[in-house]
Order: C-alpha cells, then structure tokens, then sequence
C-alpha cells in the first residue's frame, strides 16, 4: 500500500497505518498527544454520519502536506473550512497515503510530480490529486511532501475536465515550485556560506591551538572537520542539483518584478518577512543541542536575506554553524508561504482561480466547454460582452464548400461525398431508443412536443439504473430529437415553400427557375434523409454526432452552390445549428419559457437551462432528495416558481428580491456575505470604486427596470452605434452602472482594446467613435446638454442623458428586445435575465449565421455589377437583404442587428485576413455607421 | 442695385426677418447615401489638399507638409511622403515620361519643389531653384509645367529650370493659375485683383529648342482680390473675387464678356464680404457652380441666367462644392464642419431613379431634373425650385477643405480636424466585403 521508505522516521504514523491494517489494538505506551494517538477504530473518511445523508455538497480544494511531526495534515482550504460535513483530516490520511515516490534513487534527486484521481463511488467523492514535493533545508531529505486535492462530489467534472484540472493544477505547482527552489537555493547558499566560514574559523582557530591542546581535542577538531566537510560536498551537490533544474526564466522574471512591486509599494518590511522572524525565533529555542545553520536573527541583513527571493549574497554576513554528524527533525519546518515566497502568492491565486471555475455546476462547465469549441477560429466569433460567444461562423465548417461557388469543376464531387457521409450514418437505433422512451410513458410525449412543434426532451424517464450512462444517452437524445425534428421542418417548410413560390415576388425569371431547381435538390436530400431514418441499423450513436456537422457542411454547401438563388433556399436549408427560425416563422406570438428554451440552440446559453432541467432531473430520479433539486437547478425551478416569485415581489426593491431569492434559493453558492453582497450591491454600493471591476453586464437587472427606454439604447449597441451615457458629476455612481451593465451588448469587448470607458471627463472625438462603443462622460453642471453635445456626435451617437432622464437615438421596432423588456419585469435575478440576455443574442447571431452563409457568401451578397448608380446598387441590395431576413422570421430593426453582428465578423475576418499576410504594411479602418435611415428620437426615460 | 443684387436680395428679404435661418435636416435620410464613414488618419496638421489619382488612390496633403496616399477602395494609408518641411501648397498630378507611372508634384511654402513617384512611393527630384514660396502648379505644353508664387518659373519634365519670367511688381505672389487654350500654351494668373494672359513660346535655336514665358496682356481689374478662377471652355473662362463679382473673358480676346452677380454692398458688415466667391467649378463647359458666402449658385454662362442658388446653405462660408453620385446631388462644404448634400425634392426617390437612369443625362441635367432641351426654353430664371437639403455628411470637427468624388467609391473629404474621411454607401461596403470574403478569406486557393 505504501513505500514504507518515505515514512521510516516517523514512528506515529507507521503505526498508526499498520493499525489501520491491522486493526488491533494493542495498548501503546507511548506519551502521545492526542491527535497523534491512534484511534480505537478505523475512522472511515467519509461514512462517519448516519447513512442517507450526503456529506460533502460542495467541491473544494485541499492542500495537505505530509509532516515530519503530525503525520498527513491539512495545510489550507479552498474555501476556508471546506465542507462542512466532511473530515478533512482523515481525507488526508487517505490521500497522502497513496504514495507516489517509489524511487530508489540514492542520494539528492529531484522528484516528480504524480496526478491520480480518486474515487469513493459509495460516498460520491472523487477527488483530484496532485502530489508534489517541496525542498526544504530542514527537512529530512530536503523534501516535503505536498499534494493538492480538487475534492468534488461530481465524478463527471473529473472526468471530463480531467485534462483542464490537470493543466491547471501543474500550473499551480510550477509557481509553487518554482518559488520554493528559489527559497532552497538561497538558503543552501548562505548555508555553504557559513560551513566554508566556519571552516576557515575553525582552521585557524587549530592552528592558534596546535601546540597547545592534546591529542585527543584535536582528533574530536578532526573529526569535526571532516563532518564539516562532508556536509559542504553534500550541500554543494544539492546546490548543482538545484541550480540545474532553475531553467524557467520567465517565471523568475515575474517573481522578480512582484518583489520590486512589493518593495516600492511597501518600504517596510512585509508581514511575511515577520513570520519568518517568528519562526526563526521558535527555532532558536529548539536549537538545543546541535541544528545545523542556526541563525542569529538579529541582524539587518538576515532581515532582508530572510524575506527576498533574491537576495544580494555579497551583504549576507555568515555565521558559524554548529558541527553535528546527524539531523534531528522535530523542529518546526517552515509554513508553505515560506517555502514558496512569492510562488506561493502566485499559485494560490491561481488555484483560486482553478476553484472559482470548477467549483460551478458541471452543467455550467459543461456549456462552457462547448462553448469554447466556437472560439476557433478565432476571427469568425461573435462575441457578447466579455464571456458569450453568440456564434463561430465558420467553426466546423468546411472553407472549401463555402467557397465552391467560384470553383465550379469540384461541385458534384463534393456535394456527392457530402451526401454520402450523411447516408452512411445510422439512424434507426437512435429512433429506436427514442421510440421506446415514448413508449415507456405516454404522458412524456406530451410534453415532449410543445405547441410549436419544437423537440422537447423529458428526461425524467430515465429509470434508476440508467443513471451512470444518463448523461451521454440525454445528449445524444437530443440530437437525435433534433435531427428528427429538423427534418419534419425541412420537409415542412419545403413544402410551403412550393405553394409560397407562387405567391412571391420573383426576383427574376431565370433565379426562379434555379430557385425550383434548389428546392427540388433540397427536397429529394430530405426524403433520403427520412429514409434513411427508417432503414438503417445502427449501433454507433456516437457518429450522430458527427453527423449533425455533417448535415450543417452538407447544407451550406447546397445552398451555397446550387442556388443562384438565397431566400427560398435558407429557410428550407437552415442547418442544424438552427432549427429556431421554425418556430418564428410558425408563430411567433406563442411565448412562454418552454418555447423560450425551445427555440435555442444546442451551443447556446439555453443548454445551460436545458441541461440544468436535465441533470437536474436526472438527479431528483437518482437521490431523491428534494432540496437538492432545488439547488442544483435555480434556473429551472425559478423560471417555474416565476408566478410565485412575482407574488412576493409587492412592494420590494430588485435589489430587496435578489437578496431574498438568494437566501431562499441558493445559499451554499456563495461563501460569505462579502462576496455576496460585491455581486448583488444595495443602493450604498452604486458608489463604490470598484463598479469598474464588476463583472461585466452586471447591474443589467436594475437598470433595465429602472430605465423604460432602455432597449433603444440596446438596439443602439447591436447596429453599432456608439453610445454616450451622459451624467452630471454627482451621477458617477450610476453612469458607471449604466455602462458597466450595458457592457453585456457589446460586441467588439477585448480585454485589452477597451470598446467602452466608464467615466471620462471630456467628450472623446468621434473619430475614436469607431472603437469606442459605450462612453460615460461627465457633462458639467452649468453646461446644457445641447450645447455639450455637438451635432456630429448627436447624428452619429447615441445619446443618453441620465441627469434629465432623455435619451436621444433611433427608436427600436422589432421582436427580440422588446421580448427581453417585457420579460424583464417576470425576472427576479440577475443571473437569470443575463442568462436569457445571453440566449436571446445567440438566437439572433444564428440568424446572422444564415445571414451570412446563404445570402453574404453566396452570389446574392455581391450583388449586380449592372447598375451605374450608386443609389440604385444599395437600394437594390436593400430589398434583397430584407427580402430575405423576412424569409428567415427576421423583420424592422431585427434585421439592423443581424446585418451588424454580420458585419463585425465579416470586419473580423477581413482584419485578420489583412494581418496575417505579411506583405501588407497597413491596415484598412474600421468603419463606422451613420444610419441615416434610421429616425432619432428625443425619448424620456 | 444691380440685378443680381436684386436676385440675392429677394431671397435675404424674407430670411432677413427671421435672422437667417439656415435650413435643418431632421429625421431620416432617405436620400443621402452616405452611410458609412471611415476615418483616415495620419495627418498632424490642417489637410487642405485632396487630389484623385486613379479609382484606386487619392493623395492628401496639408500643413504639416506630410503627403499620404489612400487606398480609396479598401480605405487604407498606402504610402506617406514626410515631404516638406512648410505647409504644402499645391499639388499637381502628371503621368510619367513612360506613361505607366504616377508622378505627383508638390510645391511648399519651404520653397522646395518635389517630384514623387506615387507608385514606388519615393521622391524623384527636389527642386530648389524656384527661390520662394511656392503657391500654384500648372501644367504647360507635353509634360512642362509651370510654378508660380513671387516668381513664375518653367520648368521641364525633367526639373530643368527652363525659364523665368521676371515679375516687375515687387509685392507681386500669384494665386492661382489656369491655362486657357487646349494645347496649354497660354495661362491666367491672378495676383490679388489682377489676372495676368502669359504665354509661352518655343524659340527654335539651330539646334535645340528653348522655351520662354511672355506676358501677353494684363487684364481689367477685379474690386477685391481674386479667389477663384476656372476655365469654362476653349473660348471662355471665368474669374471669381472677394466681392461676389464672377467675370467671365473670352480666350481668345482677353476682354471681358460678361459680368454675372455684381454686388454694390459687398463688403457687408464689418468687411466680412458676405458675396464673396471662394470657388467656381464648371459643368459641360457652358455652367458654372459657385460657392458664394454662405450659399452656392449655378449659373448658365451661354443665356447669362442664374438657375438656381441657395443664398443661407451653410452656417459659415461654402469652400467647395461638387456634383455627387452622377449629378443626383450637389454637395457643399463649409467652415461650419458640414458637409450638405442637396438636390430636386421628390416624392418617390425610386422610380426618380429609375428614370433618370435611363436617359444617359449629364449630372446637371439629373440635378435640375430636367433635360437640355427644355432648359434652353424656359426663359425664367424663377423657373428652378431652390434645391432641398436631402442630406447631411457630420463628421468634420473643423472646417471642411475639400471634397472629392469617386463615384461608387463615394466621397472623400479633408478638413481642419487633420483628417481625411471617406464617405461611402453601407450596402456597398457590405457587398464589396461579401465579395473580399468570398473570394480570399474563403477561397483556399488565394490563400495557399
């Protein structure tokens, strides 16, 4: 089970393991303090509480170390005190226990890192190890070792983060690390320091003796000598050892700049730097007999030698050391922070970080982690505010097909092998499985078709049993439903599109004729589409996946390369990535939040909900407890409970309702009150200095209930006008607000080209307009708006006066915001509304995604060359582009959006285009909108 | 008072009672296909020069004697020259002895003269020799040209020095120059009220052939100082001054022939010569557009009428105006920052178009709505509705210099902010990216 090696001179917690094995309790007659006496009986880390009850509810990180004193310890956690029912101790015997040094090397080496998971299916803990050893001077060996643990109830993030969590825990350690070799190489060489000075002194101090003392003193001078020389060889080896391995420079850079930053910032010496005094001084009384390299701790020097992780050796004075031949180690050994300096800083930071991001719900992560699929390339995403990704238009599309139009010899060739990779997938196990959950309860298929014909999956089905494999059979339900469900519409829609061709308006005799020729090719793609529904057998679900990206490629090539025509085509063609416009087109006013969920993508946001109902579910089917239900799916129990929720609503504050559906619904989401109260502020809080590093969109909640106008604005945003949020100096607080939530919209956010200031005293110019999306700006007391505003800006900006409440900007008419507004008042948290914020500009950047691929790059987007005049060309282009966006369910200012969001990639991927070809020098501007088409409105707000 | 007075009068009586509103656009427009702007920056200094190379490439310059030279299309700085080290005062573009080059000529207030190949992006020759500061560039003969400021100086393709013309005036600084004839032989310089016929005659030595300017005759004077002078056709060019006085001379006789919008107030009050020409461009040889004060003008030279004008178009005065978007609209630039577009107010701007379209008319013909043939009947001068402010181009924070059309590429302007922008239509722009994207970022081909 162990390398009993490791463990050699530590006599409690041998026996404290054999015991374990054992399990006998023979009397010990050892003086032991309590905590290392061993107990009656075996504690089982995790079954101590009655059974039924689950005890850990939270994931965690634990450092534990093994000391040389106390055996396995707890060093710290993340959060402080973990989980509340859970024996941390005990988790640390365990975990230490599972050894990883199985090294036989002799002498000084360095050891290696070790990663194991870990798992307790009975209890539901898993956990994360990640062993590594720290050098230190006083320590037997020179090491210590350490193992952080990502302790989770959730096998699934363990498993399907395994690789995030292992990057990132070596990323922990190599600060740790790091640091802690800086710390060890300093302190060896002020160590060899002071044995090569304490070997002159003692040299000279037998010279001086020679003649004088006996025989017998000078062999025990002799002797010394030899220990003293021994120790320096072994030292100096180490030493080479060490320097050896110091390769990582830019690391040490860092380090280094964080001490300069630390010492301009704080002249005296650090806290840090008072601890180790402190600790040097409980060393001094140990050192009763012979410690090696005992220190004055006096002096200025050691002072500052003790707390830099670079210290200037020349100034370090030496000491002489006591000669011993052997080492005792039940002296105190330095805390972690000491070890690691400014490692230490460095890599908690992180893996509070690492904490911070895994310790969400796995839904959440799971989403993420699709989502981040859609960040590649990256020039073809669209962003919203700082972390949502609406759409990657060209994320697992094939360029070749895209671009096939203009190389017409490759057409059918492609297309064929398109068309046959779709035939060799196997559809009727998947339509099987889903048949038989139908079968299974009659009731589910109610539900399982909502009103707009869109897939509904009831995953409340699922049998006890099932639930280890629930997961992958939920997803690829999903698709499956899916892929049915889009092609019930394709087929549907086709056929509505032969009886609306009629009916439209003919862009021209020969497109019309084409558009036939699409629309039959489409079709018979359809019908053996359907086919192969019902004959093939299958026994690989996992092609469906790739399937549906096959079906997308599939579909954008045909349109792309059969049509002359755009419209007629994308409606009957929209891919899998977006079987919404249906829903629109069929009945738009039908709302509710099913159809809400519904109409979302399977990349989106809304899969967060969607998945969160699922697990959730699946949850409430496995354990059984209705509290945790209710935890675990805040989303989906609150978009229920919305009516209630409402009730209680009288006559409270938004802020008032956050706080209490906090406290009712999720209190273990949140570790302390501070943090609570930075992310839901009272009124106190509008104030604060830190609104600039609050998370972005937030405040949206407020301000939106606050402000009635305020989707105009929001439309502003999404066409690319800039906005200038006007206040006067005492309303600071609140313009930062307003900016920091609107913030959500933007669409050109980059950490480091900031698209949006806050606060600024001056009006910028409008030439930075084109960078600048959102600008608070101070107007001065005495000076009238209209005079503060200059024309230029008033016609090519958005203008938001807080102080008068008056907003300036071309009024919105359309479906998407005005859903958002109405809704807003039915949502209670933040989170939610960001949330549906968030799925409601991944739904119109899918439609910006049919934009694009069947009407921007196909022949459409370029238009005729025929007309001479420049009105004619863009009104003509006009019609088409509304032509179209009626045909896929997009109308009045919608259209704006979807032509905007289109634009921005298309500016990305020209953008990048331009950078990455070397020969180019400079780079095109940006442009910027006027919309002169659009009529500005003085509105109150 | 005159009869042009009269004619700028009847229109100040009814603004004069409401202090001289200047009209507001408000709302959409509708018709002004300007929709997209992009900013082009590198100036440091007022951009006063704008000049189209090709329908790829203009080249600005301006006080901080920095020439740059734009990509039209794509919107981007291709090239800049630090070329002088004064302002820059003139611009001149010629094509090269090969005929597949570029040259760009500028003159300085620093008294240089220098030749820039626009194409390889460097300075063919520095001509010193000119003495003092430069103010005008003409073009003479086959690929000479003539510079003019205190002094006036020929000088050949190559740069050679080929002759000076001793100016015996000693505050003498010529402003501007035009040539009159087809084969550029003879030219007009205006130098304060006076303009000045020289001509150049080639004198044929045994071998060689050596080229001298003479002055041919001096002209009646203007009232004030002249600020614009343009030639209308073979037979006739037309000068513009300070007082609102525009004269138009015959070529060949050098006398003057007629004298269109004679003021008798013209100094206005507190001499802000609220008449005062600052620029005259002629249409179809026969009309001419002129920025007067605050408004503009347009003038039939054969039957001496004014067509049309807007006496209040501007806050502050027009610098420059040209016809857009094929004759569909007329625009204007002015101190005030603006650039105003104005044309025939219709009601159904589409079908307009479509007609308009198909009658391959000339862009003053599309401006007035109206075709030669009834132009030459109707006797009135009352007969053309006041132009209608259809749109409005915000985008200059300082006054506008000049503006230039490109036709599908829009329209270019430069101002006093150090910037140049360009004004183009979205839904080109969003074609013409469709059409980049297709074709490179898609297309692996390109790319490989």
């Amino acid at each position: 089970m162990m390398d009993l090696n490791m463990f050699g001179a530590d006599l409690p917690y041998n026996m404290y393991i054999q015991e374990e094995e054992s399990k006998v309790n023979d009397g010990w007659n050892f003086d032991l303090e309590d905590y290392l006496a061993p107990h009656s009986q075996v504690p089982h880390p995790w079954n101590r509480q009655p059974a039924g009850e689950t005890h850990l509810d939270v994931d965690f990180i634990l450092v534990a170390e093994f000391s040389e004193l106390e055996g396995p310890r707890e060093v710290l956690t993340i959060p402080k005190g973990g989980s509340s029912n859970f024996n941390i101790t005990d988790f640390s015997v365990r975990i230490m226990s599972l050894d990883h040094q199985t090294t036989t090397k002799q002498g000084f080496h360095l050891i290696e890192d070790s990663q194991v998971t870990f798992s307790e299916i009975k209890d539901s803990v898993f956990a994360f190890v990640h062993h590594f050893a720290l050098y230190d001077r006083h320590a037997r060996g020179y090491v210590r070792p350490f193992a952080i643990s990502y302790i989770t109830p959730d096998s699934r993030k363990l498993l399907q983060f395994y690789e995030e969590i292992s990057q990132q825990m070596k990323k922990v350690v190599r600060y740790l690390k790091y640091g802690n070799k800086l710390v060890f190489k300093n302190s060896l060489e002020m160590h060899l320091m002071d044995l090569h000075y304490t070997k002159a002194e003692m040299l000279l101090r037998m010279r001086s003796r020679k003649s004088s003392h006996q025989v017998s003193d000078e062999d025990v001078c002799y002797k010394n000598l030899r220990t003293l020389e021994a120790n320096i060889t072994e030292t100096q080896n180490v030493l080479h050892t060490i320097k050896l391995s110091l390769v990582d420079k830019k690391l040490e850079h860092r380090f280094a700049r964080l001490e300069e930053k630390a010492k301009i910032e704080t002249p005296r010496v650090k806290s840090d730097s008072w601890s180790l005094q402190e600790w040097e001084e409980i060393e001094a009384t140990y050192s009763v007999s012979n410690v090696s390299g005992s220190y004055d701790g006096s002096s200025l020097s050691d002072n500052t030698t003790g707390w830099t992780l670079f210290p200037d050796t020349r100034y370090y004075r030496p000491k002489t050391v006591k000669i011993s031949s052997g080492r005792q180690f039940d002296i105190h050994l330095q805390g972690l922070h000491e070890l690691c300096s400014w490692g230490h800083r460095e890599g908690m930071q992180k893996l509070r970080h690492l904490y911070q991001f895994f310790k969400r719900d796995m839904a959440v992560l799971q989403v993420e982690s699709n989502d981040k699929t859609f960040m590649d390339p990256g020039p073809s995403a669209l962003y919203f505010g700082e972390d949502c990704i609406g759409v990657n238009l060209l994320t697992g599309v094939d360029k070749k097909c895209m671009g096939c139009h203009c190389l017409q010899a490759d057409i059918p060739g492609l297309l064929f092998n398109k068309c046959s990779s779709i035939e060799s997938l196997s559809f009727k196990s998947a339509a099987s499985s889903f048949r038989s959950v139908n079968d299974d309860d009659a009731e589910s298929m109610k539900s399982a078709i909502s009103a707009t014909g869109s897939p509904v999956v009831n995953f409340g089905l699922y049998n006890e049993n099932d639930v280890p494999n629930t997961f992958e059979l939920e997803k690829d339900n999903i698709d499956l439903y899916s892929n049915n469900e889009f092609i019930r519409h394709l087929t549907f829609k086709i056929q509505q599109l032969d009886i609306d061709i009629s009916k439209d308006e003919p862009m021209g005799p020969i497109e019309n004729a084409e558009d036939r020729t699409t629309i039959d090719n489409v079709k018979k793609f359809v019908e053996s589409f359907g086919d192969g529904n019902k004959e093939r057998s299958l026994d690989d679900v996992e092609k469906l996946e790739e399937g549906n990206g096959a079906i997308s490629e599939m579909v954008v090539s045909t349109s792309t390369l059969l049509g002359e025509d755009f419209e007629e085509r994308s409606s009957g063609t929209s891919d899998h990535e977006d079987f919404t416009c249906e829903c629109d087109l069929s009945d738009v006013e039908t709302e509710g939040m099913r159809d809400r969920l519904h109409t979302l993508t399977a990349e989106n946001v809304g899969q967060l909900e969607y998945e969160k109902e699922a697990k959730n579910e699946k949850e409430a089917g496995s354990i059984k407890i209705a509290p945790e239900t209710e935890k675990t799916s805040v989303l989906a129990q609150s978009i229920k409970n919305e009516s209630m929720l409402e009730r209680d609503s009288e006559g409270m504050t938004s802020y008032d309702l956050i706080r209490l559906n906090i406290e009712n619904l999720i209190p273990v989401d949140f570790d302390s009150p501070e943090q609570e109260s930075t992310r839901f502020p009272s009124n106190a809080d509008n104030d604060s200095p830190d609104a600039d590093n609050l998370a972005c969109g937030f405040g949206i909640l407020h301000i939106m209930t606050k402000y009635a106008s305020i989707k105009h604005v929001i439309y502003s945003i999404l066409i690319g006008r800039s906005v200038i949020v006007v206040g006067t100096p005492d309303l600071e607080g609140e313009v930062k607000n307003i900016v920091n939530a609107l913030k959500i919209f933007l669409t050109s956010y980059h950490r480091n080209h900031r698209s949006f200031i806050p606060w600024t005293k001056c009006l910028p110019s409008l030439y930075k307009m084109t960078d600048l999306k959102l600008v608070g700006v101070c107007r001065p007391e005495r000076k009238p708006f209209d005079r503060f505003i200059p024309s230029a800006i008033k016609k090519l900006c958005t203008v938001f006066d807080v102080k008068r409440r008056e907003i300036f900007c071309p009024v919105y008419q359309g479906y998407y915001l005005s859903l958002l507004d109405n809704r807003v008042r039915n949502y209670k948290m933040e989170e939610m509304l960001t949330t549906l914020i968030k799925s409601i500009m991944v739904e119109i950047s899918s439609k910006a995604f049919i934009y694009f691929h069947s009407f921007c790059i196909g022949p459409a987007g370029v238009g005729r060359q025929d007309y001479k005049f420049l009105q004619q060309q863009s009104s003509s282009f006009q019609r088409r582009v509304s032509n179209f966006m009626a045909k896929i369910g997009v109308h009045d200012s919608d259209a704006h959006i979807i032509e905007f969001l289109c634009e921005t990639i298309k500016q990305q991927l020209i953008q990048d285009h331009f950078q990455t070809r070397a020969s180019v020098s400079h780079m095109p501007e940006r442009p910027l909108a006027t919309h002169n088409d659009l009529c500005c409105q003085m509105m109150k707000c | 008072m005159s009869m042009w007075q009269k004619l700028w009068r009847k229109g100040d009586q009814q603004k004069d009672e409401d202090k001289e509103v200047v009209e507001e656009i408000e709302g959409e427009e509708t018709c002004n296909p300007y929709t997209e702007l992009y900013f082009l920056q590198h100036h440091s200094d007022i951009v006063r020069h704008l000049l189209v190379i090709d329908d790829r490439r203009c080249v600005s310059a301006g006080d901080d004697g920095v020439v740059v030279v734009w990509d039209t299309q794509l919107c981007m700085k291709l090239s800049f020259f630090e070329a002088h080290s004064r302002p820059i005062t003139c611009m001149l573009s010629i094509d090269g002895k090969n005929k597949d080059s570029n040259l760009l000529i500028t003159g300085s207030s620093d008294k240089h003269i220098k030749v820039w190949n626009i194409d390889q992006g460097k300075c063919v020759q520095d001509i010193t020799e000119h003495g003092t500061s430069v103010k005008c560039l003409l073009p003479v003969l086959e690929n000479m040209f003539v510079s003019a400021g205190e002094q006036l100086h020929l000088w050949g393709e190559d740069g050679a020095l080929l002759d000076t013309f001793p100016l015996d005036k000693q505050e003498a600084d010529i402003s501007l120059l035009i040539s009159t004839n087809l084969k550029n032989e003879r030219f007009v310089t205006a130098c304060d009220k006076e303009l000045t016929v020289y001509s150049i005659k080639d004198l044929l030595d045994l071998n060689e052939t050596s080229y001298r300017i003479c002055q041919d005759k001096r002209l009646p004077e203007h009232l004030e100082a002249v600020r614009a002078l343009v030639p209308v056709s073979d037979k006739l060019f037309a000068s513009g001054s300070l007082d609102g006085t525009i004269l138009l001379w015959s070529s060949e006789t050098f006398t003057p022939l007629k004298k269109l919008n004679t003021m008798a107030d013209y100094k206005g009050k507190a001499n802000m010569y609220p008449y005062s020409v600052q620029y005259i461009a002629c249409e179809n040889q026969k009309y001419l557009l002129a920025a007067i004060g605050c408004g503009f003008a347009l003038f039939d030279t054969v039957s001496n009428t004014l067509l049309c004008r807007k006496v209040k178009a501007h806050y502050s005065k027009v610098t420059q105006l040209t016809f857009v978007c094929d004759g569909l609209l007329l625009a204007t630039c002015s101190e005030d920052g603006s650039i105003r577009l104005w044309g025939q107010k219709s009601h159904n701007p589409g079908e307009q178009l479509a007609v308009k379209a198909s009658m391959g008319l000339s862009p003053i013909e599309r401006f007035l709505d109206i075709n030669f043939g009834q132009l030459h009947h109707s006797k009135s001068p009352d007969h053309f509705p006041e132009p209608v402010l259809l749109g409005e181009c915000l985008g200059h924070c300082g006054s506008v210099m000049r503006i230039v059309d490109q036709g599908l590429e829009g329209m270019f302007s430069c101002g006093g902010d150090h910037l140049v922008i360009a004004w183009k239509n979205s839904e080109l722009q969003k074609m013409k990216r469709n059409q980049v994207i297709q074709e490179k970022v898609l297309n692996p081909s390109v790319i490989v």
